[in-house]
C-alpha cells in the first residue's frame, strides 16, 4: 500500500504546474474564448516538447510507457490553471486507445507516431455511450468513434463536425456525422476503458479547478471587509469554505485510486464512478460557494472567476455527471 | 502509487479474520450501555487481549502486536466487515492511549497501558461541564493542591460509558488565577475516589449511556497527574486530535455500514428511489477509506495530522448520519420499529445506528467547531 507517487512523476507535476503558472495566466484561458482553435497552440507545441504527448504511449512507439498514474497529477494542476488544451481527448484518451490498436492496425500505428509527435491531433467522442459530441471535432485531424462498443478512427476529412457554443467559450464542442463505411475500426481498443480513462483525467481536472477556486477566494474573502472587518471572519462565509475544502480533499484521494484501477485494470469502473461522483460534486459545490463568497464581483464577466466556473460547470457533467456515476456505482453493486 | 497490500499486509488481514470467523459471540451481546451488556462486552475484550487482537497498533510489551498503521486500517475493515461487538474500551483506548504513550511517566505507563488492554480497567472521558461544552476551556472543575493530592469540587457531564467506567480521564482547572487555557490540568482519576459521585444519564435510546460527575472534595493523588500540572490543555489537545482523526473512526466502520446498506438495497425488489444516496454513502465510505490509507502513510513518514484530523471528523460523522437515514429512507414504515418489533429489519438496528450516528456530529467538538478549525487553521481565515 503505497499512495506516494514516484519521484519522477512528482518532479513532472512541478514541472508542469510551474509551466502552466508562467505559461498559463488568466489571459491565455480568455484569449483561448476568441481563438479559432480554443486551445493555446504555443502551450500545446512546450508540452509537445517537453513530451506530454508521449506520456501515455508505450515505449516501443517512441512514447514514455507511462499510465493514468503519471497523468493523473497533470491533469490535476491543469484544471487548476483552467488550462485550455485538449490534454483530456488527445493524451488521456486518444493516444493509449491508438496505442493499443497500433498493435495491430497500421494505421493505428502511423496516427499514433504523427500525435505523439503533435502533428495529428486527437479527439474522442465517447463522453457518454450515446454522445454524438466531441470536443474540439472542427479543430482535430482524427476523431476516436465508437459504435456498438468498439472504436473506430476517422480522419477529418471523413466526418462533419457542427459546433456548439459552450458556456465555457474555450470549449469546442461539435457534433459529429460520420459513417463506418469512412472509418477505421480500432481492434484490441475498447471503449469501457477508453470512457474510463476519460471519465478519470475529467475528476482530475475537476479537483484541480475545485482547489483553484477555492484558493483564491480564500484570498479575497481575507482582503475584501465589510461592517469594518474581512468578510472571511464571518462564520457563514467560514462554513462555506470549510465545506469546499473538505469536499475537495476527500475526492482527490479517490481520484488518484482511481487512476491506479485504470492502471491496473481492478475494478476499474466501481474505482472511477466513485472517484468522478466525488469530484464532480466537489467542482459544483466550490463553484457554487466560490461565486456566492466572491458576491457580485465574481458575477461579471471582467472578473476571471467565471473561467473556472463555467470550467467547471462543463467538466462536472460531461464525462458522466456525479448522478450518471453514481446510478453506474450502483449498478456495478448490484442495485437495482 | 500501488494500492495493493503486500504479502504480509493479506497474511495480517487474513489471520484477523480467521480469528474473527472463528471466536465471534454466538449471540448479539446486550447494548454496552447496559450494566449486563457492559460486563458482557468486557468479557469479549479480554477474549481480544487474550489472543492478541485487543490493541494491534500498541507495543508488545502492553499487549499489542507493534503492527502499522496500514495493518491496523485492515484490521478495522476486518473487524467491523465480521460485524463483531462494538468496543467498550474505545474512549481509553483511542483517546487517552496516545495521550499516555506521549506525557505519561514510565511509572503511568506499567500502572495503566495493560489493564486497559486487557478490559479489566474501563474508561471513560471526563472534559465537558454544563457550562463548558463546545467552550471547552471554560471549564471550571477546581483541584487545589494539599500536599500529594489535590482536593477537587465541581461537576463533568456526556461522559460516555461512565455510569460502568472503572476510571475518569478528566481535565480540572488547578490555578484559578489563569485564564481559560493556562491553569488546567489532566488528572486520571478511579471511579471509588473518596467525594466522587457518580450519577448515570440516560441517552436519547433510554440507556445510562452517559455519566454525570459529582466532586465534592474529592481527593486524588498527584502520581494520577498526567503531564505537567499547568500544562492539562496541551496534554489534552493531543488526544483531541486522535479523536478527530482516524483513531476514533477508522474507516472500516463506515465501509461495513456501506456495504450493509448496499445489501438492504439489493435484498428489495425495488431499491431505485434509494441508487442515488447508497451510491453517495458507499463512495464516501471510500473516499475515507483512501483519506486514511493516504493519513497513515504520510504518518508513518514522521508527519504530524494536525487540524485537517478536523476535517475527518465532519465527514465520518456526517457520513454515517447519511448512511443509517438512507436505510431508514429506504425501510419506510417498518423504519420506526424497535428491536422489539416481529416485522423489524435486522431487530431495528438501523434506528439504533442512527441514533448512535446522530451524536456525531455533536461530540468530539461539535461540526460547526470543527468547520471553524478548518477555515482558520488549514485554510487560514481570520479569528474575527
Amino acid at each position: 500500500m503505497k499512495f506516494a507517487f514516484t519521484d519522477d512523476q512528482q518532479v513532472f507535476a512541478e514541472t508542469l504546474s510551474e509551466v502552466f503558472a508562467k505559461r498559463c495566466p488568466p489571459e491565455v484561458v480568455r484569449a483561448c474564448w476568441d481563438s479559432p482553435t480554443g486551445y493555446s497552440e504555443e502551450l500545446w507545441a512546450t508540452l509537445a516538447e517537453m513530451g506530454v504527448l508521449a506520456v501515455t504511449a508505450p515505449e516501443t512507439a517512441g512514447g514514455l510507457g507511462g499510465d493514468e498514474r503519471d497523468l493523473v497529477q497533470l491533469m490535476e494542476a491543469a484544471g487548476r490553471a483552467a488550462a485550455p488544451l485538449p490534454l483530456l481527448e488527445h493524451v488521456a484518451v486518444g493516444v493509449p486507445a491508438l496505442a493499443e490498436a497500433a498493435v495491430s492496425s497500421q494505421s493505428a500505428e502511423r496516427w499514433l507516431e504523427g500525435a505523439i509527435a503533435g502533428e495529428t491531433l486527437v479527439t474522442v467522442g465517447i463522453s457518454d455511450p450515446e454522445t454524438q459530441y466531441a470536443n474540439y471535432a472542427a479543430q482535430a485531424d482524427l476523431a476516436i468513434l465508437s459504435h456498438e462498443g468498439e472504436l473506430y478512427a476517422v480522419e477529418r476529412n471523413d466526418y462533419q463536425a457542427h459546433e456548439q457554443p459552450s458556456v465555457d467559450g474555450t470549449r469546442r464542442i461539435a457534433r459529429v456525422e460520420w459513417s463506418l463505411d469512412s472509418a477505421t475500426h480500432l481492434p484490441g481498443a475498447s471503449d469501457g476503458l477508453a470512457f474510463d480513462r476519460g471519465a478519470t483525467a475529467a475528476a482530475a481536472i475537476c479537483v484541480g479547478l475545485a482547489q483553484h477556486m477555492l484558493d483564491v477566494t480564500v484570498e479575497y474573502v481575507k482582503e475584501r471587509e465589510q461592517f469594518g472587518k474581512p468578510v472571511g471572519s464571518y462564520q457563514a462565509v467560514k462554513h462555506h469554505l470549510a465545506e469546499v475544502a473538505k469536499a475537495v480533499s476527500f475526492a482527490r484521494p479517490s481520484v488518484y485510486a482511481a487512476a491506479w484501477a485504470v492502471a491496473q485494470n481492478t475494478d476499474r469502473s466501481q474505482y472511477v464512478s466513485a472517484a468522478k461522483s466525488l469530484a464532480s460534486d466537489a467542482a459544483d459545490l466550490a463553484a457554487a460557494k466560490c461565486l456566492q463568497c466572491h458576491g457580485a464581483i465574481g458575477y461579471t464577466f471582467e472578473h476571471d472567476l467565471q473561467l473556472w466556473l463555467k470550467r467547471a460547470w462543463a467538466t462536472s457533467v460531461s464525462w458522466g455527471s456525479a448522478t450518471y456515476h453514481r446510478h453506474r456505482l450502483a449498478s456495478l453493486l448490484g442495485i437495482y | 502509487m500501488d494500492l495493493s497490500f503486500t504479502p504480509a499486509e493479506l497474511a495480517f488481514r487474513d489471520e484477523i479474520r480467521g480469528w474473527l470467523a472463528a471466536n465471534q459471540p454466538a449471540e448479539p451481546l446486550k447494548s454496552m450501555d447496559t450494566p449486563d451488556g457492559f460486563e458482557q462486552h468486557r468479557e469479549w475484550e479480554k477474549k481480544l487481549f487474550a489472543a492478541g487482537w485487543s490493541v494491534p497498533a500498541w507495543p508488545e510489551k502492553y499487549g499489542g502486536r507493534d503492527c502499522s498503521l496500514v495493518e491496523w486500517l485492515l484490521y478495522e475493515e476486518e473487524y467491523w466487515a465480521s460485524g463483531a461487538p462494538g468496543r467498550v474500551s474505545a474512549n481509553g483506548v483511542s483517546l487517552l492511549a496516545p495521550t499516555i504513550f506521549e506525557f505519561a511517566t514510565p511509572e503511568q505507563q506499567s500502572r495503566f497501558l495493560l489493564p486497559m488492554a486487557s478490559g479489566e480497567e474501563i474508561w471513560s472521558q471526563g472534559w465537558s461541564e454544563p457550562n463548558a461544552g463546545s467552550d471547552l476551556a471554560a471549564l471550571s472543575t477546581r483541584a487545589e493542591r494539599d500536599g500529594e493530592w489535590f482536593v477537587l469540587n465541581g461537576q463533568k457531564t456526556w461522559c460516555s460509558r461512565g455510569a460502568f467506567a472503572d476510571w475518569f480521564f478528566c481535565l480540572v482547572r488547578t490555578d484559578p488565577e489563569a485564564e481559560r487555557h493556562r491553569g488546567l490540568s489532566y488528572l486520571l482519576i478511579p471511579k471509588d475516589a473518596e467525594g466522587l459521585v457518580v450519577r448515570p444519564v440516560a441517552r436519547i435510546d433510554g440507556e445510562p449511556g452517559f455519566a454525570e460527575l459529582f466532586f465534592e472534595n474529592a481527593r486524588v493523588h498527584e502520581s494520577n497527574l498526567l503531564g505537567e500540572e499547568g500544562q492539562g490543555w496541551a496534554v489534552a489537545m493531543a488526544t483531541t486530535g486522535s479523536e478527530r482523526g482516524l483513531n476514533l473512526r477508522a474507516p472500516g466502520r463506515f465501509m461495513a455500514a456501506a456495504d450493509r446498506l448496499v445489501e438492504l438495497g439489493i435484498s428489495l425488489a425495488d431499491a431505485s428511489n434509494a441508487r442515488d444516496e447508497i451510491a453517495r454513502c458507499w463512495a464516501e465510505s471510500r473516499a475515507y477509506r483512501w483519506v486514511c490509507y493516504e493519513a497513515a502513510e504520510r504518518l508513518s513518514g514522521g508527519e504530524a495530522l494536525g487540524s485537517e484530523a478536523s476535517f475527518m471528523k465532519i465527514f465520518w460523522s456526517e457520513l454515517d448520519v447519511a448512511i443509517n437515514a438512507t436505510a431508514l429512507n429506504m425501510l419506510g414504515e417498518r423504519a420506526e420499529f424497535t428491536a422489539d418489533a416481529e416485522d423489524a429489519e435486522r431487530n431495528g438496528a438501523w434506528m439504533d445506528a442512527y441514533l448512535f450516528a446522530l451524536s456525531g456530529p455533536i461530540y468530539a467538538g461539535t461540526n460547526e467547531i470543527q468547520r471553524n478549525i478548518v477555515a482558520e487553521r488549514v485554510l487560514g481565515l481570520p479569528r474575527r
